[in-house]
């Protein structure tokens, strides 16, 4: 199980986490809360992107992937080329293009990133996430910019492809967790 | 048929009319040139583009010409891949080490700083004059292609960068997604300008060591013989070369670049 353990954070002499504690098993987890309450923070010591100040950070699968709150995608790639650079070894290009078209992509594989919409990128990122074949998914604010309609598609997308692992998953809006389902945990 | 005119402007697009304007100055310049070498009327002083032109039909009859153009290219064109790939190792290490940055800080501003002619000159004594505009060349491009590179790395992407951490991506992939088109301005500036700057450089080399059989000689001759036709006609011979090779060499970048992003 990935766990933190009594961990403080700071930036700039402000203090982010405060012996903050918590497990994050198997499934679905939601971090809920306001802005600045520390939520991206927890998702990045536990990336390892941060360093705790003090307490513990254990149980981190070695096999991670996440959706950020940006894309970051390489703009001058395709769609499929985006997948493929992280897609785990399994993963045929085929495989990349066939998800891609599941989540309504299947018209901009010829464009280079750039040249998509917000949504449409947001989506390129999911499936990059979900083909990397990690053992724990982290995801911030991974539905920002879809619709509704677009978003429980996503949501069914990721669920379905993640049985059996760790997924957390940052949001501030209600509607998002519920359509993620999982243990609820308010910061 | 005022009509038929006006239609005509208005459709002709603007990368034609920039290639219309160039060509008109260019015709404009030579004009000048013309004009000066018959106001001067003295061939050792300045000849004109028409007897440029002339001799341009005959020099490659003279004893060696291939090979004089193919020396100089073969030592200038290796002199810059060997800067490119030095310049762009070492930009890597500095990147990567604060330490090696700021043992290298020395030579980058010494090799800037010191006129080429003085390199020229103790190279003339370490090497053997053939060997020269190699090393000349190499001295010019490395640290302009190091200080772009170095650039190019420190204005990546954070966000990508820690993507690729965060999903371990491995060095060659890494390299392919994120540092070679992150680095795509940079190489492409750094290259553009090192070109010119390599052959002005490698040649200069070439005149003060004045190797058998490359340009630099050919020009030392002129220069002895008073021989402005020659001169002037080697000098564009040195122009074409030079675009040529920069255009060719760019085009090959931007073909891999193309074939990079799967265009």
């Amino acid at each position: 199980m990935t766990e933190i353990k009594n961990v403080s954070k700071s930036f700039g002499g402000r203090p982010v986490l405060e012996n903050f504690s918590a497990a994050f098993p198997v499934g679905v987890t939601i971090i809920m809360g306001p802005s600045g309450r520390g939520k991206t923070t927890v998702l990045r010591l536990l990336m390892g992107l941060e360093k705790p100040d003090s307490g513990q950070i254990s149980g981190v699968p070695e096999k991670m992937a996440a959706v950020f709150q940006e894309d970051r995608l390489p703009m001058d790639f395709r769609a499929a080329e985006c997948v493929m650079m992280t897609a785990g070894r399994a993963v045929t290009r085929d495989k990349a293009i066939e998800d891609l078209t599941a989540l309504g992509l299947g018209d901009e594989m010829k464009k280079p990133v750039r040249e998509l919409s917000g949504g449409q990128r947001r989506r390129v990122a999911v499936v990059r996430a979900i083909l990397a074949g990690a053992d724990i998914l982290f995801l911030d604010e991974a539905f920002t910019g879809l619709d509704t309609e677009i978003k429980k598609t996503v949501a069914g997308y990721i669920l379905g492809n993640t049985r059996g692992k760790t997924v957390i998953a940052v949001t501030h809006d209600p509607e998002e967790a519920a359509l993620l389902g999982g243990d609820i945990m308010n910061m | 048929m005022a009509g038929r005119c006006l239609t005509t402007r208005s459709t002709m697009g603007p990368k034609r009319k920039e290639a219309l304007e160039k060509a008109g100055a260019i015709i404009f310049a030579l004009a000048i040139w013309q004009a000066a070498a018959v106001a001067v009327n003295t061939r050792i002083l300045l000849v004109g583009p028409i007897d440029v032109l002339l001799r341009l039909c005959t020099i490659w009859q003279m004893e060696n010409f291939w090979g004089s153009i193919w020396f100089t290219f073969y030592h200038i064109v290796s002199g810059f891949l060997l800067g490119l790939a030095v310049g762009v190792l070492l930009a890597a290490l500095s990147a990567r080490y604060h330490t090696a940055e700021t043992l290298l800080w020395p030579f980058m501003i010494t090799i800037k700083s010191v006129p080429v002619a003085s390199f020229i000159v103790i190279c003339l004594i370490w090497l053997s004059a053939k060997n020269v505009s190699v090393f000349i060349s190499f001295l010019i491009v490395m640290p302009v292609v190091y200080g772009n590179m170095l650039s190019g790395i420190r204005a990546m992407d954070k966000n990508l960068l820690e993507m690729t951490a965060v999903f371990r991506m491995p060095g060659l992939r890494r390299l392919k997604y994120v540092y070679l088109p992150e680095l795509k301005p940079f190489i492409m500036s750094a290259c553009s300008t090192a070109l010119g700057m390599s052959w002005k450089a490698g040649v200069a080399a070439e005149i003060i060591g004045t190797p058998d059989g490359s340009i630099g000689k050919q020009l030392y001759y002129a220069k002895v013989w008073v021989d402005t036709d020659d001169l002037l006609c080697w000098t564009v011979i040195i122009v074409i070369c030079s675009v040529a090779f920069e255009k060719l060499f760019m085009a090959m970048i931007k073909g891999m670049y193309r074939r990079l992003e799967g265009a």
